[in-house]
């Protein structure tokens, strides 16, 4: 057990980690609502983050409106709740499979085709299906929604710890992929993919695999999100949303755990902000997300991780391999 | 009884629903007349030229150019309310208003390829094009609001026969965009300049042996299709209305065409525009205008599915595997 937290985690991150955890859990203590409501959305796009950083990060395949595997989870549960009559399990598991459907459709172009043509069908499969769920009023509730059964209403403290637990998980999961072969294969596919293929490695089928992975572990925030906003609104598939996961990861640092935990900053501090503007200059929050997606993309694309990193020493690899050929 | 009550209004009511949904196709007291489809797939045609004209500027950039600009349909937006916004509501006559907007355009042009498509990487250039295009869109609902405008232009209409007939503006904006497309290939075969952008697209290494200054002629060749942007937004504006969402739209019929034809064919675009055209025009007709953009968008998933490099082409080196 030891020789595992030590394979994965140093004993200084796990220090930090823990006082992480010492903090997190006494938020819901403060008996603030507003400030619980930022933390879980903020805690929600943690999970969200870290499913476009093992698409995007890790793979190397660019989803610009990753928002669809999230708007898809969130009508799956009320759907399933409302017109079907599922029970809860039931109806985010019918999230899931519509989830599946669509990532098997545009994982299936990106096996095929080079990555400009993946991000298309990416934007022709969410045009579709932004359309469907603003048009057709009878199956989808319309612009008004569907709204949840009363009794499935939860505590925003139990919101909290869901989400918590959720954020925790995606970010083992996430690391967990990234230690293991799986992953060592993904970042092949985004360096690589001519290499990779010559080496052996059966790349169309990774990439498939890493689209079915990512989109399921949006589908959970998606679902979560349904319970904590107690309706679904086709506004849940809105660029707005798809630019603010793409942003916390690449402000956070792209391709690493941690990038989606440091990006929320972001996230925290417009929320905290917009409280106090007029609800006309709500356009601006989005324009300065875009500038700030823009600025770290150019100038920083390694992201804010790139200051608590080391940097490496010039002659350690080098010493090390020497050392190794002459034993 | 009061069942049956209900149920002869509720024939009733089902019988006038049928009786409207087949007014459409009523001329001259007929049902399902010939002209009235003739009148739509003209409709659909001159419509189509038009995407095809718009389109063709993102199969240029995108498939020729290599530059990934996800910022296509903002740009077109933008123009469309600056045209809008200058002729109807600053009232400036219309000739010094088309200028001025195809300077902002090649000015936009400009500075995104200065300052966004300078970097190489593919990612990068998505995802910045991407925040552009959101940042764009919210600075127009800013700037102008979210409300649709619409130029209101008085619809003139040609009668080839008594039934038969076309839009004025309709027919005047698809033979715009047929000889400024017929232009613009000519421009790209012919002149020393077009001939030096396909060499550059062909093989930057050995066109830069031939003495080209590839990046000069790279700027050139990106501000040249947001000339044909501009143009093609200050079209658009007299047939449909403007919104802030409009140029997502547009940009997604962008990919249908530019798929269906082979990304980076000029002429085949114009060709496929058309055809997509009269298609949409066909489902609106037939089924309701909600179905047209699932079907459409549905479609343009299949194609992607079944024939990506091109309906008509057969080559298949036009879309990398990896």
């Amino acid at each position: 057990m030891k020789g595992i937290i030590q394979k994965y985690f140093s004993t200084k991150r796990l220090i930090l980690l823990i006082i992480a955890m010492a903090i997190l859990i006494f938020i819901p203590a403060l008996e603030n609502r507003r400030l619980l409501n930022i933390a879980i959305i903020a805690l929600m796009y943690v999970t969200l983050g870290e499913s476009w950083n093992l698409l995007s990060g890790m793979s190397g395949l660019f989803s610009i409106n990753h928002a669809l595997f999230f708007g898809l989870g969130t009508y799956g549960v009320t759907f399933g709740l409302n017109k079907l009559g599922f029970s809860v399990l039931g109806s985010i598991l019918l999230g899931l499979a519509m989830n599946l459907v669509a990532a098997t459709i545009v994982g299936y172009i990106g096996t095929k085709l080079s990555g400009l043509y993946f991000t298309m069908a990416f934007i022709g499969l969410w045009q579709t299906v932004y359309t469907f769920s603003y048009q057709f009023f009878s199956i989808t509730g319309g612009s008004l929604g569907l709204s949840m059964p009363r009794e499935l209403l939860l505590s925003k403290r139990t919101l909290y710890f869901i989400a918590l637990i959720m954020a925790i998980a995606s970010m083992i999961f996430y690391q967990f992929i990234r230690r293991s072969r799986l992953g060592t294969n993904f970042v092949a596919l985004k360096e690589n993919p001519d290499l990779a293929n010559a080496l052996g490695s059966n790349i169309r089928g990774y990439r498939f695999l890493s689209t079915i992975i990512s989109a399921c572990m949006a589908s959970f925030a998606g679902s979560f999100y349904a319970f904590y906003m107690m309706t679904n609104n086709p506004e849940v598939f809105s660029g707005i949303i798809s630019l603010k996961i793409i942003m916390v990861v690449i402000v956070g640092g792209m391709g690493h755990v941690f990038g989606p935990l440091l990006g929320i900053s972001f996230v925290i501090m417009d929320e905290l902000i917009r409280g106090m503007m007029p609800s006309q200059f709500a356009p601006f929050s989005v324009i300065i997300y875009g500038f700030a997606l823009i600025i770290m993309a150019m100038v920083k694309p390694e992201g804010l991780i790139s200051i608590f990193k080391k940097k490496p020493k010039d002659n350690g690899v080098a010493a090390k391999q020497s050392k190794k050929a002459t034993a | 009884m009061l069942n049956e009550e209900m149920q002869v209004i509720f024939i009733f009511i089902e019988r006038k629903r049928h009786d409207e949904f087949f007014d459409i196709f009523i001329v001259q007291g007929d049902y399902m007349n010939l002209s009235a489809y003739i009148n739509i797939i003209f409709n659909g045609i001159c419509i189509g030229g038009l995407y095809g004209l718009t389109s063709s500027a993102w199969s240029f950039q995108c498939g020729a150019l290599k530059f990934a600009n996800f910022a296509y349909g903002a740009s077109l937006m933008a123009t469309m309310y600056l045209t809008y916004f200058g002729i109807r509501e600053w009232n400036i006559p219309a000739f010094i208003v088309m200028p001025l907007i195809l300077i902002f355009n090649f000015g936009l042009g400009m500075l995104m390829r200065k300052v966004l498509l300078k970097n190489e990487n593919r990612g990068t250039q998505i995802i910045t094009t991407m925040a552009l295009n959101l940042i764009i869109i919210n600075l127009v609902t800013f700037v102008f609001t979210g409300f649709p405008r619409d130029m209101a232009l008085l619809e003139k209409r040609l009668y080839i026969t008594e039934t038969i007939s076309i839009g004025a503006t309709q027919f005047t904006a698809f033979c715009l965009s047929a000889v400024i497309l017929i232009g613009f290939n000519t421009f790209l075969k012919k002149t020393w300049t077009g001939r030096a952008i396909r060499s550059v697209v062909q093989n930057r290494d050995a066109a830069t042996l031939m003495g080209i200054q590839s990046e000069k002629i790279l700027d050139q060749a990106f501000a040249l299709s947001y000339l044909l942007i501009g143009i093609s937004g200050m079209l658009l504006i007299t047939m449909f209305q403007a919104e802030p969402n409009y140029g997502n739209y547009i940009q997604t019929i962008a990919f249908v065409v530019c798929v269906s034809a082979g990304l980076g064919s000029l002429s085949g675009a114009f060709g496929t525009g058309i055809l997509v055209g009269v298609i949409s025009a066909l489902i609106q007709t037939l089924l309701g205008s909600q179905w047209n953009d699932i079907v459409l968008f549905g479609l343009f998933i299949v194609i992607l599915l079944v024939r990506p490099n091109g309906i008509f082409v057969s080559k298949k080196n036009v879309a990398k595997t990896f």
